[in-house]
């Protein structure tokens, strides 16, 4: 069971999950700064097993690009 | 010996051997001294030019400030990151005659050539054809280095050229290096830590990997070891990043021979992790603001003896030769106010007489008066070591870079129109708001509204809303009160 995209950012950037959005990112949210995106892609790394290279941490500096991801693999893994 | 003399001997005698690898490829120091005298030529618009470097950290950069220096003039440094109007304070402060960048680098910055009014505009993707020979007379100056102004303005530091090549001769010597060297280059070009990746490397023939991409900014220590790189130069937190990310393991920094810090308190747990990944590296700590050039003192550090030099942060070290290190205005003279003379002191900041005169004074030294620069650090001595212990102001150093808290505290007050008061925790900022309890700000749109006024790594990273402020008996901001707060809620 894979932990949402909410939950799993949270605990990376240590807020609370009430305070992200869809539209939270990197340096739009009080705790997403260059050591939170850091956080947030070893937790992708972990959890989503979401590599860690110059396109996947650009399509993740965002709730939307999180968001996409996890739509993919839980789709993925319904089929 | 000059710097731009060392680096152009450099491509005299050893032209084929790589000064600045790319992703997949090396500009050569030919190719760089060739790139310096395109430059140079086009930058004679007038005598000692006041250049403004409008690129990202690379051999366009690099070359842009060689460049300058032949050209007899001196540069200014910018941010491609840092918020359009902290840009433009800083263009407008320094009203450059020159401006060397690129389409680029100016979709990058995020101006448009009309942000340069009245300064030429030299493209390093179409330079003239034809190159300086000779170099023209050089200006006092070397560069002007914009940090962050208690006023909320950025204050220019003017770094002279005859202490630029004194400070490069010793750190070449001290680090030995070598042209067999492959030395990172990390810090942004607009912090002064980068010119000792610059000159260190460029004036001593070694290979210079600046970190451009995404994944080798996150992930330094992985960079190292794909590169091999044999010198890391860096503020200690990032050494704290590579420890958060599993990064500081054997494999990573097998190559390494030199870790170099500067910037913000090194500390033990860092040198811990370092020399158990790596026994027989080398760790130099040094100190020094920008207006003593870069920094200058240094204690070298193994294995074997580093914790004789750890409390709660590493030693300093000792003064470099010809510059001092004085500890003023303490109950004994093994504690005070970290004063620094020598040649490599700034000439002051730019165009701010009265910001000078406050910070640049003379000391008493031996019955006569020496020039000294007043850091605003108290530092205590224990043993022959001497260690950090606190500003003496407002301003915080986050990831190495200096933050006046005054200028934090206006531009959130600006975005809301409370009262508010912002301090340090553990390397974050906090900022109080007064606010009722129901008035629920929202922290996201106030974030983003900051990131119009202030740097990335200004902005608060935690906001509490409290109904007042507590206050002391003159009514001040109670800021020791905040400080415990957050500490007693920090985990």
């Amino acid at each position: 069971m894979l932990k949402s995209p909410y939950e799993l950012v949270a605990e990376a950037l240590g807020c609370r999950p009430e305070t992200l959005r869809p539209d939270s990112g990197l340096n739009n949210h009080p705790m997403w700064d260059s050591f939170g995106q850091l956080n947030v892609m070893m937790a992708l790394e972990e959890n989503y097993g979401v590599p860690v290279d110059d396109d996947s941490i650009r399509a993740h500096q965002g709730m939307a690009g999180i968001l996409k991801t996890y739509e993919t693999l839980t789709s993925d893994a319904g089929r | 010996m000059d710097v731009l003399n060392r680096m152009l001997a450099v491509a005299h005698d050893h032209p084929s051997a790589p000064a600045v690898w790319g992703e997949d490829q090396a500009v050569s120091y030919a190719e760089l001294a060739t790139r310096v005298r395109r430059i140079a030529a086009a930058l004679d618009v007038c005598s000692h030019p006041k250049v403004l470097v409008y690129l990202p950290q690379g051999a366009e950069a690099y070359a842009a400030m060689f460049a300058t220096l032949m050209a007899g003039g001196y540069y200014a440094p910018v941010n491609l990151s840092a918020p359009p109007a902290r840009q433009r304070s800083v263009i407008d402060q320094f009203a450059p005659d020159v401006v060397v960048t690129n389409a680029a680098a100016l979709d990058k910055g995020g101006l448009d050539a009309r942000s340069f009014a009245g300064a030429a505009m030299v493209d390093t993707r179409r330079l003239p054809p034809g190159g300086m020979d000779e170099a023209k007379a050089s200006h006092d100056l070397a560069y002007v280095i914009f940090t962050s102004g208690s006023t909320g303005e950025p204050k220019g530091v003017m770094v002279g050229r005859d202490g630029l090549s004194r400070y490069t001769d010793w750190a070449i010597a001290a680090m030995g290096v070598t042209r067999g060297d492959k030395w990172s280059q990390y810090p942004p070009i607009s912090f002064d830590l980068s010119v000792l990746d610059i000159y260190g490397a460029l004036c001593a023939g070694a290979a210079l990997y600046p970190f451009t991409s995404e994944t080798d900014r996150m992930m330094p220590a992985r960079a190292i070891r794909r590169h091999g790189l044999t010198i890391w130069n860096s503020v200690p937190s990032v050494v704290g990043m590579m420890m958060q990310a599993r990064q500081v393991t054997p494999e990573n920094l097998a190559s390494l021979r030199l870790a170099t810090f500067c910037g913000e308190p090194l500390s033990p747990q860092h040198l811990d992790a370092l020399f158990a990944a790596k026994p027989d590296l080398v760790v130099h700590n040094t100190y020094g603001p920008t207006e003593a050039t870069v920094s200058f003192t240094l204690i070298k550090l193994d294995a074997e003896d580093y914790r004789d030099h750890c409390r709660a942060t590493v030693a300093l070290g000792d003064a470099i030769p010809g510059m001092g290190l004085h500890l003023i205005g303490g109950a004994t003279g093994d504690e005070g106010e970290i004063a620094i003379t020598g040649p490599q002191l700034a000439r002051g900041y730019w165009r701010k007489p009265q910001l000078t005169s406050q910070a640049f004074r003379p000391l008493a030294i031996d019955g006569g008066e020496t020039p000294a620069y007043f850091t605003g650090d108290w530092a205590e001595r224990r043993g022959d070591d001497v260690y950090f212990v606190s500003r003496m102001d407002n301003q915080v150093k986050v990831h190495g870079y200096r933050v006046e808290l005054e200028d934090v505290n206006a531009a959130v007050r600006a975005a809301t129109g409370r009262a508010v008061c912002s301090v340090v925790a553990k390397g974050d900022i906090h900022c109080f708001l007064e606010a009722a309890a129901t008035d629920i700000i929202d922290e996201a749109e106030l974030v983003a509204r900051l990131r119009g006024a202030l740097e990335t790594y200004a902005i608060p990273k935690f906001f509490h809303q409290m109904d007042s402020l507590p206050r002391n008996a003159n009514d001040k901001i109670d800021m020791k009160a905040l400080l415990e707060r957050v500490q007693k809620d920090a985990p």
